[in-house]
């Protein structure tokens, strides 16, 4: 097996890891979307990575974050943290690479593919815009792959109660029925301060440059998506839809298996 | 080092991983005979004194405790099958067979917090599990799919061991008090329409539902995983053992649980037909839920090919209460 068993990270919440062990060039982060989990949204995509060839030279990271009531601002802040942590190779992550696979040279990564789904695509877009902004090295790194991106907001400001039975998460029902505030919805609604910002910087991050961190790689939505807004964003390649799918099973499908795998060359 | 020489690559891996040998020598420094701290009261049961409290450092050396079980467990479903270089210390330095075999470490996990994964691990070591056990669990690690899912499993157990709102939950599950909140507080507030709001608007309180969340979801894919194993009754049973903590002796407690968040969904709810919307995912968790806390379910093939090794378990764990079928399968055959 070209990677090693799975790690728990401290990063997020729920994340799992797998390091090469003949040395990694590539990050590959796979970020969820609304109450979706680190792995549970991924199908099992980590069995289909871990033994393929073409991942063998990458670092596999499943992160998991608040997705439920955090605004999405400060889980990008997060995932930023965590992707410094990974990419400058720090204290804590030399520590996890160490103990998974003993006697590793020091990872230096030519890219950090960021493969995301719904909330999750805006969260990483911003964890990225901000890194740039910030001047983080490693952010001239980062590409992405996005699945059913919420980008242009989610229609689940709308239909609230819906949240649970959409993300299969029952206390998700709860907090929806009780009226609480959920800060990741309300950041979605079309037209938000959230995604006029991701917008706007997204243009002026292209406009300075950074058009293949800022600008997806791919961006792909089910025929079936009914819980975000299916339009362009910014320029982003022309979205492919796939027959038969819808928001959860997107990136569940052996079509998203090949599609990341399809990436990693 | 000495432990690891004699186990294989993927063993190995999973003995590092899961920092066997640090939390071994953890426990070792309470049981030694120059320590300063008496084994039987770092180690104790809390639930037996209502008032009492654990502080640290007993909190540290007991968490070092339970991730030498669970290392314990996971290397036993890995297959690893006996403690080769036993009496590499002299003195008093104990080796993890002595560890798990010692009065002090068997109280903890067989009666204060029945784990039945080191049980059995321990008398697999000692050879003193039913041999029709001992073949099963042979014959499927030499089938070719048997590596995918136990690494499988290794994925699912990172997860649950990684950073999570979970844990805060399961202290609760456990009859810990957490953030002054207890599980007697999350019933009321559920059954108690009135007090939810109060209850969800509250940081401490929230968290924990998070928590909730985050366990469901966890227990979803354990379900998920667990029914695609029918050719692996042994490693199906052993995966089940090694989560039984939760689901088997927790497992009441987790089906009273759901019970009144979907009491609290219903009593939210303003007529039928929404509350007929939400119904499916009640009951998708309670089914799950229900499947994963029926010893009758899972693991009834380890249990009748183990039982006499894991019965006095399954008392402890009160998994035999209004079960005589599971009392009857556990049965040694005569």
């Amino acid at each position: 097996m070209p990677h090693s068993i799975a790690q728990s990270l401290e990063w997020g919440f729920e994340s799992v890891g797998y390091f090469a062990k003949g040395g990694a060039k590539r990050l590959l982060v796979f970020v969820h979307g609304f109450g979706g989990e680190a792995l549970g949204t991924w199908g099992g995509m980590e069995a289909s990575l871990v033994e393929h060839m073409n991942a063998a030279s990458s670092d596999i990271a499943f992160y998991g974050y608040g997705s439920m009531r955090a605004q999405p601002t400060a889980s990008a802040g997060l995932l930023r943290k965590f992707l410094s942590a990974a990419a400058e190779n720090n204290t804590s992550w030399r520590r996890a690479v160490e103990r998974a696979v003993p006697g590793s040279a020091p990872r230096v990564y030519d890219e950090i593919l960021i493969v995301a789904h719904s909330l999750g695509a805006p969260v990483a877009r911003r964890a990225t815009l901000d890194a740039l902004q910030a001047g983080n090295p490693w952010a001239s790194a980062v590409r992405l792959v996005l699945f059913a991106p919420a980008h242009l907001g989610s229609l689940l400001h709308e239909r609230r109660a819906e949240l649970g039975v959409v993300s299969g998460s029952i206390v998700g029902t709860l907090m929806a029925l009780v009226g609480l505030r959920i800060l990741s919805i309300e950041a979605l609604k079309p037209g938000s301060r959230f995604l006029t910002l991701l917008e706007q910087d997204s243009r002026d991050g292209i406009a300075n440059g950074w058009v293949d961190q800022v600008r997806a790689r791919q961006v792909i939505f089910g025929e079936n998506e009914e819980i975000v807004v299916v339009e362009r964003f910014c320029e982003d390649p022309p979205e492919e839809i796939w027959p038969g799918h819808n928001h959860r099973s997107v990136c569940k499908c052996d079509e998203a298996k090949n599609a990341v795998i399809g990436h990693l060359t | 080092m000495i432990l690891l020489l004699q186990l294989d690559p993927l063993l190995n891996e999973v003995a590092k991983t899961y920092r066997l040998e640090s939390h071994l020598a953890a426990v070792r420094r309470v049981l030694s005979r120059r320590s300063r701290m008496e084994p039987g009261h770092v180690f104790r049961a809390h639930w037996k004194n209502v008032d009492d409290i654990i502080e640290q450092p007993e909190i540290k050396f007991r968490v070092h405790l339970d991730q030498l079980l669970g290392a314990v467990s996971a290397l036993h479903i890995g297959g690893f099958k006996s403690l080769l270089t036993k009496n590499i210390f002299s003195g008093d330095i104990l080796d993890l067979g002595d560890v798990l075999d010692h009065p002090v470490i068997r109280n903890y996990y067989e009666d204060y917090y029945p784990y039945g994964s080191p049980i059995l691990a321990r008398e697999s070591w000692k050879e003193a599990v039913p041999a029709r056990y001992s073949e099963q669990r042979a014959f499927e690690q030499n089938k070719t799919e048997w590596e995918t899912h136990y690494r499988s499993f290794l994925h699912l157990d990172a997860k649950f061991t990684a950073r999570s709102k979970m844990s805060d939950f399961l202290d609760l599950l456990d009859d810990y008090e957490v953030n002054g909140i207890w599980l007697e507080d999350l019933r009321e507030a559920l059954t108690k329409p009135k007090k939810l709001s109060h209850f969800l608007g509250r940081r401490e309180s929230m968290q924990l539902f998070e928590g909730l969340d985050a366990f469901l979801m966890f227990s979803r894919e354990l379900d998920v995983y667990l029914s695609k194993l029918d050719g692996y009754p042994i490693l199906k049973g052993h995966v089940w053992l090694h989560f039984a903590y939760w689901y088997g002796n927790g497992g009441n407690n987790m089906r009273e649980v759901i019970e009144w968040l979907w009491g609290a969904i219903e009593d939210q709810t303003n007529n039928k037909g929404e509350a007929d919307r939400f119904s499916k995912l009640a009951s998708s968790n309670r089914s799950c839920i229900g499947r994963l806390s029926d010893p009758l379910h899972y693991p009834k093939n380890l249990l009748q090919l183990a039982g006499s090794s894991l019965a006095d378990w399954a008392r402890s764990a009160g998994l035999m209460e209004g079960r005589p079928e599971l009392r009857q399968l556990m049965a040694p055959l005569s």
